[in-house]
């Protein structure tokens, strides 16, 4: 394999974080228990990686389907509203048109789209189609046709007349209820939680410092947009092929729209061509298969980029209050009140404040801290879980209030966190049965201070202003305790040797299933490369709840330790008997097993064929997991910035991750999260952000006036330092990194322009460089 | 009506297809002659998931006519490599784990290798500079350019070995 610190050219150019992580795998290629590991903690290829790099990977648009039809959907051109009439008459009748759907023809069941069981009662207001307008972009119509042209000059005749309504798109006057997107008005269900006596702090307190951030509407650009195929068979079977997060959740809100028993409903997930949270929901399935019903014919819906920035989901934008006080020098209490955007639906937005409530207790120990969270609806896009589920929102806002107060305190920003931050196996202020696990948060900020030393002076250049920033956070480890955190594996051994791991864990693209294979590898000496994965299907893959909520290294990795130490006993057993000895006399090595008494060895493949025909047994085993545990992955990160005094132009020129990982799996996936993270985070400070009109129409909804950072505009440095110091209760001592990359980013970057400006504050992100102007020439 | 029968030269191969005034490249490679390679990012010129070398020069298929390309010399991915034989961009895109969902990768190889003929050595700031017009939203980048930096180390290293 290649060694990077030595193989790629200007290494110290490029990234030196591969250096740090070599020193790490020397250190760590044993396991705890000292056995010598032979593929966890290396650098596999991922998954497919060769037919992706030649373009020869088949994602759902490049699949081949016969009888296709193109489905285009027509949208609402108004935020807030109703339609008076609609008319499609002339739309039926255009050349190579076989069906148009409206709410008149479809079902009208109301549903939440992100429910994960039968039972779940969440706020449910989802229709396919409806009368009522609640966001711009909503689905009004859709036609199937021969060709997308086809379908999309029947969309030109269908005439809709609209009675308009004044939108709400504020998050405070939502909450008032001034104006009501439903009778019961705009609140979904609240969180308030808090340990201590905040009453007291705050009373007894020298000093309250307060702070505001307003956080934006983020587009989750997986690049491959929404995409779904629908097949409403002539058997009444429908099958829906998708780049889903969650076959089986999506199989369960498809059998409640269209009321039909589950076996009638089969969803199979295709390679995915990123998510990033954005592919959890229901979102074209059910039109698809409505126009598929009708037709009796596969449909095939493939948004564009608009309809995928605006008729997805965003990140939720959020607007939080924050206090602190302060006595003796020294913070006592945090108290933070947030609004959080919904959009027009709740989907699972009322649990984002109880995820960032789990992970606020975490992170800071102080004598007191309350938050509120208040999720609200509101005419906006759909607002749904991305990357960090509230995380980035609520550790933005903290971190700058900690700078904020740094600053009044006159105290070095990374010596004030580090008074605060929790130790390992702390006991959670919050619910001490959550536990906080082997916590390494202080590591990530000392070592990762060391490593970007910051101590340092910062450069001095004519027309240039520098700062430095810290940001620190975390992010969880699957959903537990707030929902059964369960997934399944079966694992096939074939008589020749040759493995089958079948699951419904969803590789969004990250490389989970290197991941997985690597564990079963391990456990049962086998090379990663050569296991199959059988991937999501609701017919023939055991269940998973979904890829979110970093389930898949801690919920998956060690569903994956099960099912393959389910596997080796059974083996072990087997060759005992084949030897006529017991099973700890047996010593597994890659392909045979050998008896430690007499050395005699058994190849696999003649120890299985044996085990068939005289056994009368086939090697396949199933387990389930469901994690109980749910440990912080945390993260420090640094940045330096370099402005220019002219423009107010931001550089970051140097950025710095260090990353509590518990042990890197594969270290080269871990650094890929990272770095992909960084560059979400950079969007978020600096950037990104969906644009409403005071009418609430999107005006930036293009990737032109929608800018994320590329190539050329990220830091020369990205220094990333993996913290890797065994996780109890994770696979092989893994924790999560997928989401957690991405939580601190905003607030070093933020926290490194404040430093730059001499402590200017800012209560929005993402800052433009107008803004930045403006307080250089204020000055 | 409005179809015309073009012949386009794709991959060193004339190939003729029947292509409307309004189909872009990107359509008609993908939908009329199964190049699936390309991918559909944005439609507006803006993401590179669609690139294709024209005439030396990566452009994107996504705004480009069908219609305009007549007479000149088209690369797609499929025409780099493929998993048989694989370009050395490619390799180095496996090697340095530069690939996580590839949703924008074809489009990455294609700005790389047209950036490496034209530039064999090109700096890791050529290299950010030439992918300036190609999204990916996985990566971060980082792995991408040291692929590319791989890849032209390794092609100097191949020809050095002749
Ligand atoms: S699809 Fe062509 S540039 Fe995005
Ligand atoms: S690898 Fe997913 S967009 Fe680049």
């Amino acid at each position: 394999m290649l060694n990077k610190c030595e193989n790629t050219p200007n290494a110290s150019s490029s990234t030196s974080a591969t250096c740090y992580q070599e020193q790490l795998l020397q250190d760590l290629e044993v396991s705890p228990s000292g056995e010598k590991l032979d593929y966890v903690g290396r650098s596999h290829k991922i998954d497919l990686g060769w037919q992706k790099a030649t373009g020869e990977a088949v994602y759902l648009d490049d699949m081949e389907f016969h009888n296709l039809l193109h489905g285009r959907i027509l949208r609402s051109n108004i935020a807030h509203g109703k339609i008076k009439s609609i008319d499609t008459s002339e739309a039926e009748k255009m050349p190579g048109v076989h069906a148009v759907v409206t709410y008149k023809n479809t079902s009208q069941v109301v549903f939440n789209g992100l429910v994960r069981s039968i039972d779940d009662d969440w706020p449910a207001t989802e229709q396919i189609f409806s009368a009522t307008i609640r966001q711009y972009g909503q689905p009004i119509a859709a036609v199937a046709a021969d060709t997308v042209r086809q379908a999309d000059e029947a969309l030109k005749a269908i005439t809709v007349d609209y009675e308009q309504l004044e939108p709400i798109l504020d998050l405070e006057d939502a909450y008032s209820n001034r104006i009501k997107l439903y009778p019961e008005g705009n609140r979904l269900p609240e969180t308030l939680k808090e340990t201590g006596d905040l009453e007291q702090v705050f009373s007894q307190a020298d000093n309250i410092i307060e702070s505001k951030l307003d956080t934006p509407m983020i587009h989750h650009l997986s690049m491959e947009t929404h995409v779904c195929v629908a097949h409403w068979d002539n058997e009444d079977k429908l099958t829906v092929w998708c780049p889903h997060q969650g076959v089986f959740g999506a199989q369960i809100v498809l059998s409640k729209i269209f009321q039909k028993p589950y076996a009638d409903i089969r969803v199979i997930r295709t390679l995915m061509g990123g998510a990033f949270g954005v592919k959890v929901g229901i979102i074209a399935e059910p039109i698809c298969a409505e126009l598929s019903r009708l037709t009796k014919r596969p449909v095939k819906i493939r948004f564009d980029r608009k309809e995928s920035m605006i008729g997805s989901w965003t990140r939720h934008s959020a607007r939080l209050y924050l206090r602190a006080a302060i006595k003796d020098g020294r913070i006592t209490g945090l108290d933070i009140s947030e609004y959080l955007n919904s959009g027009p639906h709740c989907g699972g937005t009322h649990f984002i404040p109880v995820a960032q409530a789990g992970k606020l207790f975490k992170l800071y120990k102080f004598d007191a801290m309350r938050f509120h969270g208040m999720p609200v609806l509101t005419n906006t896009p759909l607002q749904g879980a991305m990357r960090g589920f509230g995380s980035p929102q609520l550790f933005t806002a903290i971190e700058l209030l900690i700078d904020k107060i740094a600053r009044e305190l006159n105290e070095d920003p990374v010596q004030i966190r580090e008074q605060y931050l929790f130790k390992p196996y702390d006991e959670n202020p919050l619910s001490p049965e959550d536990v906080m696990g082997n916590c390494r948060s202080i590591d990530c900020l000392l070592e990762g201070a060391e490593a970007f030393s910051w101590q340092d002076e910062l450069p001095v250049e004519g027309g240039y202003l520098y700062g430095k920033g810290v940001g620190v956070g975390l992010h969880g480890n699957g959903v537990a305790p707030h929902a059964p955190d369960l997934t399944g594996m079966t694992l096939y051994l074939h008589e020749d040797g040759s493995y089958v791991l079948s699951t419904g864990i969803c590789d969004h693209g990250g490389g989970s299933y290197m991941l997985l294979a690597q564990i079963v590898g391990e456990i049962l000496k086998v090379k990663p490369e050569s296991i199959r994965i059988k991937k999501p299907d609701t017919e023939n893959t055991p269940y998973d709840l979904g890829a979110y909520g970093s389930r898949n290294t801690w919920v998956g990795g060690n569903c994956a330790v099960k099912v393959a130490n389910k596997m080796k006993d059974k083996l072990l057993q087997h060759a005992a008997w084949y030897f006529d000895t017991t099973p700890d006399q047996i010593e597994i090595t890659h392909g045979s097993f050998t008896n430690s008494i007499d050395s005699e060895t058994v190849s696999i493949r003649k120890l299985l064929n044996k085990v068939l025909y005289e056994k009368k047994e086939r090697l396949i085993v199933s387990e389930y997991f469901s994690s109980q545990q749910n440990a912080g992955s945390y993260g420090a990160h640094f940045a330096l910035v370099r402005i220019e005094k002219a423009s107010g132009k931001v550089e970051v020129v140097r950025y710095l991750a260090a990353a509590d990982v518990g042990k890197a799996i594969n270290p080269k996936l871990v650094e890929g999260q990272l770095e992909g993270g960084i560059q979400m985070g950079l969007g978020y400070a600096l950037s990104e952000e969906i644009l409403l009109d005071e009418q609430g129409v999107p005006t930036n909804a293009n990737l032109k006036r929608y800018h994320v950072f590329t190539a050329d505009e990220m830091p020369k440095a990205i220094e990333l330092k993996l913290i890797e110091k065994y996780e109890d209760y994770g696979p092989f001592g893994a924790k999560s990194i997928g989401e957690a990359a991405t939580v601190p980013v905003a607030s070093a970057i933020v926290n490194a322009i404040s430093n730059a400006l001499g402590g200017e504050v800012f209560e929005k992100i993402p800052i433009h460089k107008e803004e930045i102007l403006e307080r250089i020439n204020k000055r | 009506m409005d179809k015309k029968l073009v012949t386009l030269n794709i991959n060193g191969k004339s190939v003729q297809a029947n292509v409307h005034k309004k189909d872009t490249l990107l359509f008609v490679l993908r939908e009329e002659l199964g190049l699936k390679g390309a991918k559909y990012g944005c439609g507006t010129g803006d993401c590179g998931a669609c690139k294709v070398i024209i005439d030396g020069e990566a452009k994107n298929a996504c705004v480009t006519p069908a219609i305009r390309c007549e007479g000149k010399i088209i690369t797609t991915i499929e025409g780099i490599g493929n998993t048989e034989n694989p370009h050395p961009i490619q390799e180095a895109f496996v090697e340095t784990h530069a690939v996580q969902c590839g949703f924008c990768t074809p489009g990455m190889v294609v700005s790389a290798k047209a950036l490496l003929d034209r530039n064999s050595k090109p700096t890791r700031e050529e290299i950010r500079e030439a992918l300036k017009n190609n999204i990916c939203r996985c990566t971060g980048y980082e792995k991408i350019v040291d692929a590319i930096e791989l890849a032209a180390s390794k092609e100097v290293f191949d020809a050095e070995q002749m």
